[in-house]
């Protein structure tokens, strides 16, 4: 085959995956970054790596896979990017927000306020992880995160680097790491209690 | 007394940042002791300790990727989709040269049958 007509069929192939496979990649990057325009960017530079380095892809996995692939990379990237660069705005912003978080759940002596306490939760709360419903609650107290709060957490679970090499490539101490982790999740916490097991 | 507990124990504050630090990192020798002590005492942090235990699961769980895929809310973008199938439409060009390409290729395979053995 001559090289137009590979590129065609190139161009093809990539047509096909736009249509099997573009809703569920835009859902996931939506997900994974509560941003309507980052997740546009992080799909469209998807199908471009894809349809750049098509000859790497050779059907050694399924194209969905690779795709998906492709795609946490770019997500990685992102927050990277997100957490690296806090703007003064967004530090500013968290700095506040901590305050505000600590002084609503803790006196003057770092004890839980009494209506703070954190409650037991039932018994099948071991079975949230297969409800769907559950996990749009925690999607959604996932998204009121300040920016650099939610990239934090992200990090912490995406990647399966040691934190110890996080904290030295994003250029931030070890403290500082988990003390933002910390405030992120008795945010998280406070959340989940309030619209699932409240409600 | 609680202000005894405070210096010895750490406070509730401080207890929770150290059941974070802990999901991260080693906790220096005396850390881990005083948490320890703490949550042994204090009832309310032991709970905290186990829901952030829990939650680390539930998030991590919700990262594993295309197997929970049924978990994320479909969220469609019909107009970015059709803005990137046109640009490729537009590099697999018009229908013409499309098929005067694959009727080379017919015809390479015509020859071959008669006379490339």
């Amino acid at each position: 085959m001559n090289q137009k007509s590979t590129k065609i069929n190139t161009a093809e192939t990539i047509k096909h995956w736009v249509l099997m496979y573009f809703d569920s990649l835009y859902s996931w990057a939506i997900y994974k970054t509560s941003s309507k325009e980052s997740a546009e960017d992080l799909v469209q530079e998807t199908f471009l790596v894809a349809h750049q380095s098509f000859d790497k892809f050779e059907g050694k996995s399924d194209a969905k896979t690779w795709l998906f692939a492709i795609l946490k990379n770019k997500i990685l990237d992102y927050h990277r990017k997100q957490y690296r660069n806090p703007e003064a705005r967004a530090e500013r912003q968290s700095q506040y927000a901590s305050g505000i978080l600590f002084s609503s759940l803790f006196n003057e002596h770092g004890e839980w306020r009494a209506e703070e306490v954190p409650e037991i939760w039932p018994a099948e709360s071991d079975h949230l992880l297969d409800n769907p419903e559950f996990n749009s609650t925690l999607q959604q107290c996932l998204k009121n995160l300040p920016n650099q709060w939610f990239s934090a957490v992200q990090l912490k679970f995406i990647e399966e680097k040691k934190p110890e090499l996080v904290c030295k490539e994003l250029g931030l101490s070890q403290t500082n790491y988990w003390q933002i982790i910390h405030r992120a999740k008795l945010q998280l916490r406070k959340c989940i209690q309030l619209n699932w097991f409240n409600s | 007394m609680k202000h005894i507990m405070h210096k010895l124990l750490l406070s509730c504050k401080r207890a929770g940042e150290l059941i974070e630090k802990q999901s991260l990192f080693q906790l220096r020798w005396n850390e881990q002791l005083q948490l320890r002590m703490h949550v042994r005492i204090c009832k309310f942090c032991a709970i905290y300790q186990q829901q952030s235990i829990l939650l680390d699961h539930l998030i991590r769980h919700q990262m594993m990727e295309t197997g929970d895929l049924k978990l994320v809310l479909p969220v469609k973008n019909e107009l970015l989709k059709s803005k990137i199938i046109l640009h490729l439409d537009e590099q697999i060009g018009s229908d013409d040269e499309a098929e005067y390409y694959s009727s080379l290729d017919f015809l390479s395979i015509q020859v071959c049958k008669y006379s490339c053995i």
